[in-house]
């Protein structure tokens, strides 16, 4: 029986490519480069424990920033108290955590206006 | 904030017809009372920026200060013999039989279970043979996955008790086997007025109900019970026997029944399978086992708050018992299907309850690993899907896998479903809703007829209608359904078949299991688990599950076209073909002046999006069949389903494959009937589009408008 690999994704991300960020921050949705693509598909499979989700406060209006647990049954823990306002909002912030997380390098790209 | 789930609840049956009673379930985590309306549902999208929710109120069924209470849910598969043998006094017995875990847990499961004799693997996962107050334990955990002969033997004369355990395919590092006796300290009876249970731990019986605890993961096969020297078993069941069925007898005096609750996965392989054979119908004895789960449900038995009986002229439709509570608000799905039923009405809706059921109370947001990747955004959750996540007890969808990590194979409808309703779960059951409000607002008469009924009633339920149409996802088909409603597209009938990704998985249904159907996985298809060797077939008839396609039935070969890809971060749009101009099919673009349909729409922006199919004459595309329209510019974010490619290559997008799309495909059927198949899911979320101004419900209208006249379809059109 094939089951996941939670530590399948081997891409190394190079934290200073600050032009992928930007290119992520002015095209959430897309189309990316090839480079952009391969940093998305890392983040997106990063192991289930810790992983980074949104938690619906508001439907369609508040979003609360928590990590999931990796267990079953067990609730996602809240990060702080970041809260969003917007998916897109959610998406650029959780994109600069990750690269944080993955590189050890902080995005010096400005947020959108 | 209102809560929608400080009161959960269920409809049993899902499905009725109009004054049939269903009965109404409730339990509450919090308020005492509740009030009930009843609401069928034009639109269940409650996204303000979407196509605007619209729900009728009933002028029946509505009740005032219910009282309610929290019901407990005895979740965990197990088998239970009631009564069991009788014994008065014995010098010995000997439990026996074989068993293969398959989790190690941090409580205790129990193996066996009569009175006050049981085997439990142990939290430290060691065997564990209990009597009364004493245990022996096995000298080393057992492995998980690794076939296993014990025994226990308690000796009532010698004042002792002794465990065997064998491993058969010995690991080298690891006891083969091992025997450890113990000498009582205390008297013991056998206490065996108790019902015997396999997979769990016997607590109560309330109001013959019982109720279990401590639920084993993994197969037991050939137990048997000695007394005495007799060599011949006191009792013995063969689960190779009866595999369809809820019960089996015992072997020998075909008296004590033991009765399988929350479906325990039966058609199982055991300790006999070799590889020789894949389904339990050729080889039975290579199917001896049967495999317990802690999270199997099939039915929570709740007790009833409230029956609804609808009146005769209540219309068919989607519908909720909208529960009403201080700071709750919380919808219980129900269908009232036309059935039989004679009809002005000409077109009838098939609601595709089984595809409901198979995501019931999915968990892969929280389990699959790859979930966000393939929606490719960070994953939200809403309230009912967080309470699903922390009350595991209200059982698992097809995509979900157990906590043993098996596939899910059997999904019920006796349970709360907190994702087939109202709310932000959009998938399937909401964007139905848009083609429901569509025909409303285009003031077409129409019936809903469900997916039970179509397993049930075969084509005699489609035969009274002009236009049958099928759903945005209709994925889920059993025999009984696909040639039903083959039998009606070759017959006259005409078939709208409004999504994607339709008529791809196959299941079975039970007379045994009320509401629940069953579903291997198989190796092959888009998929969030894959199906364990030797076990694709279904117990519940025996046919193998799996994709329709893997058994000369893809899609195509029904509607025209079939699965070829997800595309969940944007959706885009057709193009007419140059052959859709001919004299067959103009008909479908009258008034429509550009060759561009749908780039708009309710997901993703545009009509062709969330999953497609596309036109191949090699699976079985009729030869008659039209491409009337394709899409373009599909981009990256479509992704070519596994079955559709054969080596692996990297070139497996929408920018560079193009097997990436959705073919739009019409054709004629003998008897003057017709079929028109989008061929994605996104079609059904831009039908409303702009109030309905738009060319997605035009061509819509204009096909279903011909396939309304009496004249028939055929060659000289």
């Amino acid at each position: 029986m094939l089951l996941y690999d939670p530590d399948g994704a081997i891409y190394n991300i190079d934290g200073t490519r600050m032009d992928l960020a930007k290119e992520y921050r002015d095209n959430l949705r897309g189309p990316f480069s090839l480079e952009l693509q391969r940093v998305l598909d890392k983040m997106r499979t990063t192991p289930l424990k810790g992983r980074l989700v949104l938690l619906v406060i508001e439907p369609f209006k508040i979003f609360r920033l928590a990590r999931l647990s990796g267990q079953r049954g067990v609730s996602p823990s809240t990060v702080q108290d970041v809260r969003y306002y917007s998916i897109a909002e959610a998406e650029w912030d959780i994109f600069k955590r990750r690269w944080l997380e993955l590189t050890g390098i902080s995005i010096s790209v400005s947020d959108p206006k | 904030m209102i809560s929608t789930t400080d009161i959960i609840g269920y409809c049993q049956p899902y499905e009725i017809a109009a004054q049939e009673t269903t009965e109404l379930k409730l339990s509450s985590n919090r308020p005492k009372t509740c009030s009930v309306k009843v609401m069928r549902i034009v639109c269940a999208d409650i996204d303000p920026n979407g196509p605007g929710e619209e729900f009728v109120e009933q002028s029946w069924g509505e009740t005032q200060n219910l009282a309610i209470d929290k019901q407990e849910i005895n979740a965990g598969s197990y088998a239970i013999v009631k009564p069991a043998p009788e014994l008065t006094s014995v010098d010995t017995i000997s439990i026996k039989m074989y068993i293969w875990p398959t989790k190690s847990s941090t409580n205790c499961q129990v193996i066996f279970n009569w009175g006050n004799v049981s085997f439990s693997i142990e939290t430290d996962g060691k065997l564990a043979f209990n009597f009364g107050s004493e245990s022996i334990i096995s000298p080393e955990p057992l492995l998980l996955r690794e076939w296993y002969e014990i025994e226990g033997v308690i000796n009532f004369k010698a004042n002792n008790f002794y465990l065997k355990n064998r491993m058969l395919n010995p690991v080298v590092g690891y006891l083969a086997k091992s025997k450890t006796t113990a000498e009582c300290t205390q008297t013991f009876l056998l206490t065996t007025q108790h019902p015997i249970i396999f997979g769990a731990k016997f607590k109560e019986s309330i109001h013959r109900r019982e109720f279990t605890s401590h639920h084993y993961n993994g197969k037991v096969e050939a137990p048997k019970i000695f007394v005495n020297k007799n060599k011949k078993p006191l009792v013995e069941w063969d689960f190779s026997k009866s595999i369809s069925k809820a019960s089996i007898l015992d072997k020998g005096y075909s008296k004590f029944k033991a009765t399988f609750i929350n479906a325990p996965m039966r058609g199982a392989t055991g300790y006999k399978w070799d590889g020789s054979v894949d389904s339990w119908r050729e080889k039975p004895s290579h199917y001896g086992s049967v495999h317990f789960h802690e999270d199997d449900i099939t039915d929570c038995e709740w007790q009833t708050i409230l029956k609804i009986t609808p009146p005769a002229q209540a219309r068919s439709g989607y519908y909720i018992a909208r529960i009403l509570a201080d700071g709750v608000q919380s919808d219980i799905p129900f269908f009232i299907t036309q059935r039989l039923k004679k009809s002005k009405n000409k077109i009838l809706f098939l609601a595709p309850t089984a595809t409901y059921k198979a995501y019931a109370n999915t968990h892969v947001k929280f389990d699959s690993h790859n979930t966000e990747n393939l929606f490719e955004a960070p994953i939200s959750f809403s309230e009912d899907e967080l309470y699903l996540n922390e009350h595991r007890e209200l059982g698992l969808s097809h995509y979900d896998t157990h906590a043993d990590d098996s596939g899910v194979v059997y999904v019920g409808d006796r349970r709360p479903m907190l994702n087939n309703r109202p709310g932000l779960y959009t998938f399937n059951y909401i964007n139905d809703t848009h083609i429901i409000k569509w025909l409303e607002k285009k003031n077409y008469g129409y019936e809903v007829a469900t997916d039970e009924d179509l397993n049930r009633l075969g084509h005699a339920l489609l035969d009274n209608y002009k236009v049958v149409i099928t759903a945005s996802h209709p994925e889920y088909y059993s025999t009984k359904m696909w040639d039903s409603l083959s039998y009606y597209q070759q017959n006259g009938g005409r078939h709208m078949y409004l999504g994607g990704n339709g008529f791809y998985w196959r299941i079975a249904y039970s007379d045994q299991y009320p509401g629940v159907i069953e579903h291997r996985r198989g190796v092959s298809g888009v998929r969030t688990w894959e199906g364990e060797p030797g076990e694709h077939h279904h117990s519940f008839n025996g046919e193998p599950g799996g994709l329709w396609r893997t058994y000369g039935r893809a899609p195509q070969s029904l509607v025209g076209n079939g699965f070829s890809s997800t595309m969940f971060v944007k959706s885009t749009y057709f193009r007419r073909s140059k052959e859709s101009y001919g004299q067959e099919t103009d008909f479908i673009f009258k008034n429509i002046n550009t060759d561009i349909i749908g780039d708009f729409g309710f997901r993703g922006g545009g009509c062709v999006g969330l999953e497609i199919d596309r036109w191949d004459q090699d699976l079985g595309s009729p030869h008659n069949s039209i491409v009337i329209a394709t899409s373009e510019n599909i981009g990256a974010g479509g992704l070519l389903t596994g079955e559709e490619f054969i080596t692996t290559t990297r070139a497996l997008d929408g920018d560079q494959n193009s097997r990436v799309r959705a073919d739009m495909v019409f054709f004629t059927t003998p008897g003057g009937g017709a079929v028109w198949s989008t061929g994605t899911i996104a079609w059904a979320t831009s039908l409303l589009w702009n109030d309905t101004k738009n060319s997605v419900s035009e061509v819509t209208q204009n096909v279903l408008n011909r396939f309304l006249e009496n004249k028939e379809f055929g060659l000289n059109e």
